[in-house]
């Protein structure tokens, strides 16, 4: 065996049982050197040790544990099973922080009702704490809906619901949402497919954004005006096995959870992109911004930058030309940006 | 330090999330993805030990149109608190492979190669006094499976098992690209003018 071969590396890091310890220290005994090599691997391994365990190693966001925390308490107490310090208190969702409230209780103009109601694990009902309790309640009333021209649907306050959703790791099917594996507090839109079912039960008006908070505006309000069609914003959270029932006066949707699941769209998402999409500024390079929108241009001289990761997120960008005339497409990687509007939302749901 | 029980999903985060965050990292890129990533692990993982899922789901492989790629299924054994670590590994690793398929497609990834002839390499970064940075840099002269698995032994101390049952691969080959991997970081070493390597690192020559 020379003392090349993968094994003496094993040996080195003691991985090998005691049979192929004992074969390796006979073949030391004929080739000396293996001696040094060993010596050598471990010196390197040592230091491999020391100094990769001092590389940065980041932990989650508050949000991120919380939305463990969530999805273990919910699945711990369908199962029955009481998992050890699963608490979901203190940080509170998004939707229940200072500030979103006033904002969402300005935009209410109906009450909007929700039920949900579990069928095979025996019923949803709500208890403090943000927990979910899933057993021994029928049916949860969030709110009552009347619809007139300028309503919104709103998400209810008193509501501390944890999404789960049964799509995890899988993207959600809007294509101008990827609910990656993100299970939070959240929205549901409902896309276009949905819209037929949901017209003939709510009146319509123009989806309102703030230009300088989108997603919050997006998040906090959905308009169902008259022009476009109903984008529902509740915080539902629905179980593999839940229904969720629409309800208006003229007509009711079901959704069902898996149905409804795939149509959240998630905040921390957006947010983690609009944070992208503002890490750009003047003076940034062309390549730069490529790396995370995509130039689109259009027939009528329009170019737009659309997140590539986002499509609903955009900016307008000029860039210092060197010539003074209009550029040619792609630009030099390095053409400097000159002014960058602050990116804004455009839901692509919707007509 | 005592693994946590596993049904203990806060001390379970408290002690993974770091090392997880930091390799799904080394995968994906960009931290907030990787974020999304971990926390995915553990929600499925809390899921599977409640019973709400099947643990055999969970350890799907990498989807994958390459079956070559695809790596065998192992159940959560909840009662092996080695296991469990192995588990979250191989579910961040999935997870964060699922991620770069996904986005590598919108996004291409300039392939290795590339990006060794576009940054400086090893040679040209030897004023780095830092030997942590510096080795940072040597790795990235190795191929992704040889830093991968480099990775997984020393900054996480898994075994030669262990790192077979997160990638796939078996645990001969883990060996032979640990070997072959250990073996290119020496000889770099020896190739680096001495006064530009940090004197921490010297000791390895």
């Amino acid at each position: 065996m020379s003392y090349d071969d993968p094994k003496f590396t094993a040996y080195a890091l003691n991985e090998l049982d005691a049979n192929e310890c004992a074969e390796i220290e006979r073949a030391i005994l004929v080739q000396p050197q293996a001696n040094a090599e060993i010596a050598e691997t471990r010196e390197m391994a040592g230091i491999l040790r020391e100094t990769l365990k001092t590389e940065t190693a980041p932990a989650l966001c508050e949000h991120h544990r919380d939305a463990v925390f969530r999805a273990a308490s919910i699945a711990g107490k369908a199962a029955n099973l009481p998992l050890e310090n699963v608490v979901v208190t203190g940080q509170p969702a998004w939707w229940q922080r200072a500030g979103f409230w006033q904002l969402a209780t300005a935009c209410l103009v109906f009450a909007f009702g929700v039920y949900a109601i579990g069928v095979s694990l025996g019923g949803s009902g709500l208890k403090g704490d943000g927990v979910v309790q899933v057993r021994d309640v029928q049916k949860v009333q969030i709110g009552n809906l009347a619809a007139n021209d300028d309503a919104r649907i709103e998400a209810d306050p008193s509501l501390k619901v944890p999404m789960v959703s049964t799509r995890e790791g899988t993207p959600s099917v809007a294509t101008d949402f990827n609910a990656t594996n993100t299970i939070q507090p959240g929205v549901v839109s409902v896309p276009n497919d949905l819209v037929d079912k949901l017209q003939p039960i709510a009146t319509k008006g123009p989806h309102v954004v703030d230009p300088n908070d989108p997603l919050a505006s997006f998040k906090a309000r959905a308009d169902i005006g008259k022009k476009s069609p109903v984008k529902a914003i509740a915080p539902l959270a629905i179980s593999p096995h839940e229904q969720v029932v629409l309800r208006a006066d003229n007509g009711e949707v079901k959704l069902t959870g898996d149905e409804a699941n795939r149509y959240f769209s998630v905040r921390e998402y957006l947010d983690v992109r609009w944070r992208e999409a503002s890490s750009l500024h003047e003076g940034s390079t062309y390549a730069e911004l490529s790396r995370i929108f995509r130039h689109e241009s259009y027939a009528d001289g329009i170019h737009r930058f659309v997140m590539i990761r986002c499509p609903s997120i955009k900016v307008g960008v000029s860039f210092v030309s060197k010539e003074n005339k209009e550029p040619e497409w792609p630009l030099p990687a390095d053409t400097k940006i000159r002014t960058i509007s602050q990116p804004y939302f455009e839901p692509e749901f919707g007509n | 330090m005592t693994p946590p029980p596993a049904t203990d999903i806060r001390g379970l985060l408290d002690r993974y999330e770091r090392p997880l965050v930091r390799y799904a990292q080394s995968i994906v890129g960009d931290l907030e993805s990787a974020r999304d990533v971990v926390q995915d692990a553990f929600i499925r993982y809390a899921r599977i030990i409640s019973g709400e899922v099947g643990g055999d789901d969970a350890m799907q492989p990498a989807r994958t149109t390459n079956e070559a790629e695809a790596v065998s299924e192992v159940a959560l054994d909840p009662s092996d608190t080695r296991h469990v670590e192995a588990w979250l590994f191989t579910v961040t690793r999935n997870r964060a492979l699922d991620h770069v398929r996904k986005y590598s497609r919108i996004i291409p990834m300039p392939m290795p190669e590339e990006r060794m002839s576009e940054e400086p390499g090893p040679d040209e970064e030897l004023a780095s006094s830092d030997a942590a940075d510096w080795l940072l840099k040597l790795l990235d002269a190795l191929t992704p499976n040889q830093r991968e698995v480099i990775r997984l032994k020393f900054q996480n101390d898994l075994s030669y098992k262990e790192i077979s049952d997160i990638t796939g691969l078996t645990v001969t080959n883990v060996g032979f690209l640990l070997h072959v991997g250990l073996k290119k970081l020496r000889t770099l070493l020896r190739e680096a003018p001495l006064d530009a390597i940090p004197i921490r690192l010297r000791t390895a020559l």
